[in-house]
C-alpha cells in the first residue's frame, strides 16, 4: 500500500511543534535552495513502531542544535543558552520525534489500531549527513526559527 | 488539604512541563515526584504517600501499561488516580487503560489547559 507522506506530515508536523514545543514550522517545498551551514551540529532522532496486521515502520527527525535548543527553551521558559536547556536537547528532539510518531500513526492509520513504539534513538550529525539526508527523495523538510527542519516516515503494510 | 504529585515519564522536558502547569491549576500541591520510567514510579508509590500519579506510557526499563499492571494487582488503583499524558491515540489502548481504572487521559501534544481541566476533575477541585 502506498502512502502520501506529504499530507500525513502536513497534518501532523505543524500541530506537534505548534503545541509541544510552541514552535511554528512552515514547509519547504523545494528543497534545493535551503542551505546547510558547514561546521554547525545537528541532531538526529529515530523511532520505529509496530502494529496490527504486520504494519510496521520508523520515523526520523532531525534539525541542528540551535533550533533544537530554541525548542527547549520554549518548553521550559527558559533562554536557549541556560544550563538546564543545555542539558536538555537530546531529551527534547527525543520527546518531539515521539510524539511527531504518534501523531503520523493517526494520520496514517486512524485511531482503531493499536501500536507500539520504541524509545527514540538519538545521535549527533555532521553538516554533510544533515545535507545528505535534506537531499534524500523521501525527506520532506520545513523551516522553523529561520532553521532548517526535516523529517522522515516509513511505513510498511500488508 | 494539599496533594502530593508524581510525575511518570521518561523525558524530564515534559516532567518539568507538567509540574509548571500543576501548579498553576490552584489546587493545592503537596510534593511533586518525578519518576523517568514505571519502575522508578512504583518505588516512590512505595516508600512516599502519594495522592495522583501523571504517567506516560512509552518508557524505558518498565512502560507504563506495565506500571499499571503493577498498580491495579496491588489494588492501588482504587487508592491512587491515574492519568495517562501519552502519544498514544489508539482509542481501544485508551479504552484498554479505563478498563484497568485510569481515570483521565491526555493525548500528547497537549495543552496546559487541558491538564489543568482534568487534574481538577479527578480531584473533584
Amino acid at each position: 500500500m502506498a502512502y502520501d507522506y506529504r499530507k500525513i506530515f502536513n497534518g501532523s508536523v505543524c500541530p506537534v511543534f505548534e503545541l509541544a514545543a510552541f514552535t511554528f514550522p512552515e514547509p519547504v517545498e523545494d528543497k534545493r535552495h535551503l542551505f546547510v551551514f558547514p561546521g554547525r551540529a545537528y541532531l538526529h532522532a529515530e523511532l520505529s513502531f509496530k502494529g496490527e496486521l504486520a504494519t510496521s515502520g520508523c520515523v526520523e527527525l532531525a534539525m541542528s542544535e540551535k533550533l533544537c535548543l530554541a525548542i527547549a527553551g520554549n518548553m521550559l521558559g527558559q533562554d536557549a543558552d541556560s544550563p538546564a536547556v543545555l542539558e536538555q536537547k537530546n531529551d527534547t528532539i527525543s520527546e518531539i520525534a515521539n510524539v511527531l510518531c504518534g501523531r503520523v500513526i493517526t494520520e496514517a492509520f486512524g485511531t482503531s489500531a493499536v501500536f507500539d513504539l520504541t524509545i527514540p534513538e538519538v545521535r549527533s550529525m555532521s553538516a554533510e549527513e544533515f545535507r545528505n539526508f535534506k537531499d534524500s527523495s523521501d525527506v520532506f523538510a520545513y523551516k522553523a526559527e529561520g532553521e532548517i527542519l526535516l523529517v522522515r516516515a516509513e511505513i510498511n503494510s500488508l | 488539604m494539599s496533594f502530593n504529585v508524581l510525575i511518570v515519564d521518561d523525558s524530564s522536558v515534559v516532567r518539568s512541563v507538567i509540574g509548571k502547569v500543576i501548579m498553576l491549576c490552584k489546587v493545592p500541591i503537596g510534593e511533586v515526584y518525578s519518576a523517568g520510567n514505571g519502575k522508578e514510579a512504583l518505588d516512590i508509590v512505595a516508600s512516599k504517600q502519594v495522592d495522583i500519579i501523571f504517567a506516560d506510557i512509552n518508557m524505558p526499563v518498565m512502560n507504563g501499561l506495565e506500571m499499571i499492571d503493577n498498580l491495579e494487582r496491588d489494588g492501588l488503583m482504587q487508592k491512587i488516580p491515574v492519568l495517562v499524558i501519552s502519544t498514544e491515540g489508539s482509542d481501544t489502548r485508551i479504552d484498554y487503560l479505563r478498563s484497568k481504572g485510569v481515570r483521565g487521559y491526555i493525548r500528547k501534544p497537549f495543552t496546559p489547559e487541558q491538564i489543568g481541566r482534568v487534574f481538577k476533575e479527578v480531584l473533584g477541585a
